[in-house]
């Protein structure tokens, strides 16, 4: 099987940071991302990001609400600690840990999302 | 693409009954409310009076007139609360034995607990403003007028809550007791209509308002407990001695019920408040679906604003039992019994404790109609049991072509 090209993998909260996405114009920007709902971004494991490197991924990234705003009252915190956790695991397996990312953006700041996704897109590929 | 697929429903009865904990401004005039609309409400004291806080700053109403209609248990207490989002079960202990009472939702207006000041600061004579009020009558009799300091903003900044009490409490000591009052405030708070004329008021009435900085001390000289602080205004350093001290219980970083909150299983937030819910989408409700709270047990308000809070939470009870029944989506998160430990990681970390501990089976299993989807005792459970049929593991991974 040919190896699919790989892709950046952007891991949406369904409450904020994927309505962000879906008012997005540019698609030149979302060339080779592919965007993942969640129904918030504390549903997000160690193994869930690991797997999608697995997969081929180029890098995950992982957008909850901003923090202290979680539908969900502390979901997002619960996000960042595993992202730190996987970060870690990279780390120590000797893979670039920057290959995985989470910050928080609410569902207006399309302007962020380019932004994040750009910067993400530039150290990976 | 939507990750969701179609799931079966389940109808849920919402009993049309409504239980009010706590007989305070917010309880009374959210009981009120809720009668209005027309539930069965019951509405259970602590204390023998209704009225709470309202007592000691002298705004009492005619709460018979008031809560026609409404069961009202005095003297009772809230022991025990069992079941789910529109049919819970509490067990009330009141002097004439257990009531077991069931409803539809349960709105707390528990108010805060009363730390004692004595107990802060080792004397008798440093109390909060609510226990001040039994000392009055010495305060009556004594010959000369006797000082009496009350602080604001001890630990805290406080909010327009404490500023009312103060000054209320202020006034009545200075016309109707031989008081001579002095009111410690780092910022005095009144930006409202009512809340600028007590302060005007209140400076007619002669009280004495001093403006400090930096911290408060009291040193017992003699039967007077003097009270130093920086003066911002004077920008020198003052003393009074007063013969009684009454700490705002706000400034004394009070929370609400504690012991309350645990049983019911609410959690509270950094500053111990019953306000732990996303504002934004449900307001008046604590973190257990069917629960609200109101009132000073979730945040400080000033009275106009309890009402208007207590009137709003019973129309946020209002809009989830005029449903009648809910309807919900079998889309919950599903424990595999193989896998579950029963290590508590979900109940723990569930924010709404929609997991519970299935008896029989003896594994985790989660209440449909309390779980809100989240997926985070999915992120949680370190055995990998629980799944959310929505969003499994395939269905995620799935989303990448």
């Amino acid at each position: 099987m040919a190896k699919k090209k790989s892709e950046l993998i952007v891991l949406c909260c369904e409450n904020s940071a994927y309505l962000a996405a879906e008012s997005l114009t540019d698609t030149k920007i979302m060339q080779s991302v592919k965007v993942v709902m969640l129904p918030c971004s504390g549903r997000v494991e160690v193994g869930l990001i690991l797997k999608f490197l697995e997969n081929g991924a180029a890098g995950v990234l992982v957008l909850g609400c901003p923090l202290d705003n979680c539908k969900f009252v502390r979901g997002n915190y619960r996000a960042q600690k595993r992202v730190d956790v996987a970060m870690k695991a990279l780390n120590d397996a000797g893979v670039n840990k920057d290959k995985v990312k989470i910050d928080f953006i609410s569902s207006l700041d399309t302007h962020k999302f380019i932004a994040l996704v750009k910067e993400m897109k530039s150290t990976l590929f | 693409m939507s990750a969701k697929t179609k799931f079966d429903k389940k109808k849920v009865t919402l009993q049309q009954s409504v239980l009010v904990i706590g007989g305070g401004m917010a309880g009374i005039h959210a009981a009120q409310e809720l009668k209005g609309y027309g539930y069965e409400t019951t509405l259970v004291e602590r204390a023998d009076i209704l009225g709470g806080k309202g007592n000691y700053i002298n705004q009492r109403a005619d709460y018979k007139k008031i809560l026609s209609g409404v069961t009202v248990l005095t003297r009772s207490t809230l022991t025990d609360l069992s079941g789910h989002v529109g049919n819970f079960s509490a067990t009330i202990t009141t002097p004439k034995g257990d009531k077991t009472v069931s409803c539809g939702a349960v709105v707390l207006a528990s108010g805060i607990e009363n730390k004692g000041g004595s107990v802060l600061f080792d004397n008798e004579n440093i109390v909060p403003i609510a226990e001040l009020k039994n000392s009055i009558t010495e305060l009556t009799e004594a010959e000369t007028p006797v000082s009496v300091g009350l602080i604001l903003d001890l630990n805290i900044e406080e909010t327009k809550a404490g500023a009312e009490m103060v000054l209320n409490m202020a006034m009545d000591l200075q016309r109707n007791h031989n008081a001579e009052v002095y009111v410690f405030c780092r910022e005095i708070r009144v930006a409202s209509l009512e809340l600028e004329t007590l302060y005007d008021t209140a400076r007619d009435a002669s009280v004495n308002i001093i403006k400090y900085e930096g911290t408060i001390t009291f040193n017992t000289t003699g039967n007077f407990i003097t009270v130093a602080a920086r003066d911002v205004i004077l920008n020198d350093s003052i003393a009074v001695d007063c013969a009684k001290v009454g700490i705002s219980p706000y400034g004394l970083n009070v929370s609400a019920d504690s012991g309350l909150a645990e049983m019911v299983g609410v959690n509270l937030d950094a500053l111990g408040q019953m306000q732990d819910n996303n504002v934004h989408f449900f307001p008046g409700q604590t973190n257990r679906p069917g629960i609200f709270a109101a009132g000073s047990c979730r945040g400080q308000y000033y009275a106009p604003q309890i009402i208007t809070e207590a009137k709003s939470t019973a129309l946020s009870v209002h809009s989830l039992l005029a449903q009648k029944s809910l309807v919900v989506e079998l889309s919950h998160a599903v424990v595999d019994e193989e896998k579950c430990a029963l290590c508590l990681t979900c109940i723990r970390s569930c924010p709404h404790k929609a997991m519970v501990i299935d008896q029989n089976k003896k594994v985790a299993m989660s209440i449909p109609e309390v779980c809100r989807k989240c997926g985070i005792c999915v992120g949680e459970c370190p055995a990998k049991a629980i799944e959310l049929p929505a969003y499994t593991d395939d269905i995620v991974l799935g989303q990448v072509g």
